[in-house]
């Protein structure tokens, strides 16, 4: 009993942690949240049930489309609603993706109308039993996959031009700029990435949460969980606190109450910005005078 | 001097529009709209004295608005009190909270604040949700309409005179509020917090005491739509509802109250326009945010100061 819950809330967990690493690179390239990022993993999800489902597209060739969708979904959201933007204050950007969270749960609501989609298990019914624990394996999967996405991660950000580039203009954008990166070319990099993270995200949340025009709402809630936890910069704080929120769903879920277990992701906001605002692994950033 | 003069004949003429729409409306639904109006007015007014002057943007300005209505409801209900002590113990009740939860989270910055303010509205449609002594997912029922002496004023013509002088009362004092000293530190906070403190000046204090102000503003409005609607669900307080009294805000002017009435009026009628397309009302709506907000940074108070339109207004003769 305890081992399912354990890998029920890890894979929760990463899916959380995956939404919320969007929301972080997008916050360390751009100094913004996008509340919207919850209503594109609910897209991935809806893609995956009209790719798969409906038009009978190969599992695998759906999602490497739909990560390329998302990722492009992401750059354009980058171009029309943050660069106009860009001078304004950012409070008025945060209200603009709320308007674009609006938008998308209505687009839905009209494409694939009001109704929960359920989405078969690729696995079929299959269950992976070890003695009396059942498994799902879908969990094990999003586990291993999440894993796969960090070490290509770290690879990415630490071996490659284009990863240095982004850690630079991440550090100081205005010198990354003089050095002669072309940062607007890098927020779009950011973006892009961030939609591919989203987009894996919904497609392995699509089978084991059922979605609704308004679970993006959800999402985004429980992603803002994790990036306070993760003091909206840490990468290895948003995988923790994932699996932090994760792991508390589910065993509050079943130990405690599964009405409230929604509750528990403000509560952790609430506790986060009460006694550490800086986050999980807060190094305190000082505020620029 | 003419200048002066003018501006207190359009006063005048201000006045006496507003004291007999109810007598120019027959349509119920449509006093009920204005009725509405005045209350999104007051949410807005009362969000400005925070987020518009200090730029901390509250999510959960609709939280306070449903602790006003359930404290007035349940005042009125449990306690047998009269709408008029109701409606300013409701207001201090939004306060008293507001402050207590603009204790902690106004240290933080920007975007902490937003989702604490989130978090919080969240846990508060839960609470309304689930508590017994709100009335659960059904609501609050039959919530008594105020009356003096005799008279009861149960429609919505009569109604809105009580909005009206509500209003009239709590618009009067925001004006004397953002003249003040306080309203001068608030504005002066989106500038420069630190500058602010150096000249001694308690940041966190005031910024508090704003927040208070403004869920005051919210819990009144609370009172107002609990007595008027009679009834109250926890759906109606919800993050939507909050971010389109932002929205309203900033449509307006953000840190101006007379851009505050201007965005609630604008987004209560605009809805209504666009009812012919149900279906696609609320992805306009939400597309409609982001232009308006790309293309009108300062509002629609900011338009007025467009080059063209300010010869186009100084033409009409009314500045």
């Amino acid at each position: 009993m305890v081992i399912q819950l354990l890998v029920n809330g890890l894979g929760m967990g990463c899916i959380y942690g995956l939404v919320a690493l969007g929301l972080v690179f997008i916050w360390k390239g751009v100094r913004i949240v996008n509340f919207a990022q919850g209503d594109f993993a609910i897209l991935a999800g809806y893609l995956l049930a009209s790719f798969y489902i409906e038009w009978q597209i190969p599992y695998v060739i759906s999602i490497f489309i739909i990560c390329i969708i998302l990722a492009l979904v992401s750059v354009i959201f980058e171009r029309l609603v943050y660069r106009p933007l860009k001078n304004v204050s950012s409070v008025t950007i945060a209200v603009c993706t709320v308007g674009v969270s609006i938008f998308l749960q209505n687009i839905f609501q009209i494409i694939w109308g009001g109704m929960f989609i359920p989405i078969p298990s690729i696995f079929g019914s299959y269950l992976i039993m070890v003695g009396d624990i059942v498994i799902r394996p879908e969990y094990p999967l999003i586990i291993v996959v999440t894993l796969f996405v960090i070490i290509f991660q770290q690879y990415f950000l630490y071996n490659t031009v284009q990863g240095k580039a982004m850690r630079a203009v991440e550090a100081d954008r205005d010198v990354a700029s003089l050095m002669g990166i072309d940062t607007a070319k890098v927020v779009s990099t950011t973006f892009a990435y961030s939609g591919v993270l989203t987009a894996l995200a919904g497609i392995m949340l699509a089978p084991i949460f059922f979605l609704s025009t308004a679970s993006g709402s959800l999402i985004r809630l429980k992603a803002l969980a994790v990036l306070v936890m993760a003091g909206f910069a840490s990468v290895p704080g948003a995988v923790v606190g994932g699996i932090i929120l994760g792991l508390s769903e589910v065993f509050g879920a079943s130990y405690i109450s599964s009405e409230y277990k929604e509750a528990i992701s403000f509560g952790i906001i609430i506790i986060i910005l009460l006694f550490r605002p800086s986050g999980l692994f807060g190094s305190t950033v000082k505020k620029k005078v | 001097m003419l200048n002066s003069e003018r501006n207190r004949v359009l006063t005048i003429i201000i006045a006496v529009i507003l004291i007999i729409i109810p007598l120019l409306i027959k349509s119920n639904y449509y006093i009920r709209l204005i009725n509405l109006c005045g209350i999104y007015l007051l949410l807005t007014v009362g969000l400005n004295i925070i987020t518009g002057y200090t730029g901390n943007p509250n999510m959960a300005q609709t939280a306070f608005w449903g602790i006003g209505a359930y404290a007035s409801g349940l005042l009125s209900i449990k306690l047998g009190l009269p709408f008029w002590l109701s409606l300013p113990l409701s207001g201090l009740v939004a306060a008293m909270i507001g402050v207590l939860v603009g204790i902690p989270t106004l240290k933080l910055k920007v975007f902490h604040f937003a989702i604490g303010t989130i978090a919080f509205g969240q846990i508060i449609q839960l609470f309304f949700k689930n508590l017994e002594i709100t009335g659960g997912p059904a609501g609050l029922k039959s919530i008594p309409t105020p009356k003096i002496g005799n008279y009861v004023f149960d429609s919505d013509f009569s109604y809105y005179y009580i909005i009206l002088f509500v209003i009239f009362i709590l618009i009067s004092l925001a004006y004397r509020l953002e003249h003040s000293k306080y309203g001068r530190a608030l504005k002066a906070i989106k500038e420069s917090e630190l500058a602010l403190q150096m000249l001694g000046i308690n940041v966190s204090y005031i910024k508090v005491l704003a927040f208070g102000v403004s869920t005051f503003y919210a819990g009144i409005a609370g009172s107002l739509y609990a007595h008027l609607f009679t009834y109250i669900s926890p759906d109606t307080f919800s993050f939507f509802e909050a971010v389109k009294v932002l929205t309203m805000l900033y449509i307006g002017q953000a840190g101006s109250i007379s851009g505050a009435i201007i965005g609630s009026i604008v987004l209560t009628i605009l809805p209504e326009a666009l009812r012919f397309s149900k279906v696609y009302y609320m992805a306009i709506y939400g597309i409609g945010i982001v232009i308006i907000f790309a293309y009108l940074p300062n509002g629609l108070i900011g338009l007025t100061r467009h080059p063209k339109i300010r010869k186009y207004i100084k033409n009409l003769g009314l500045r």
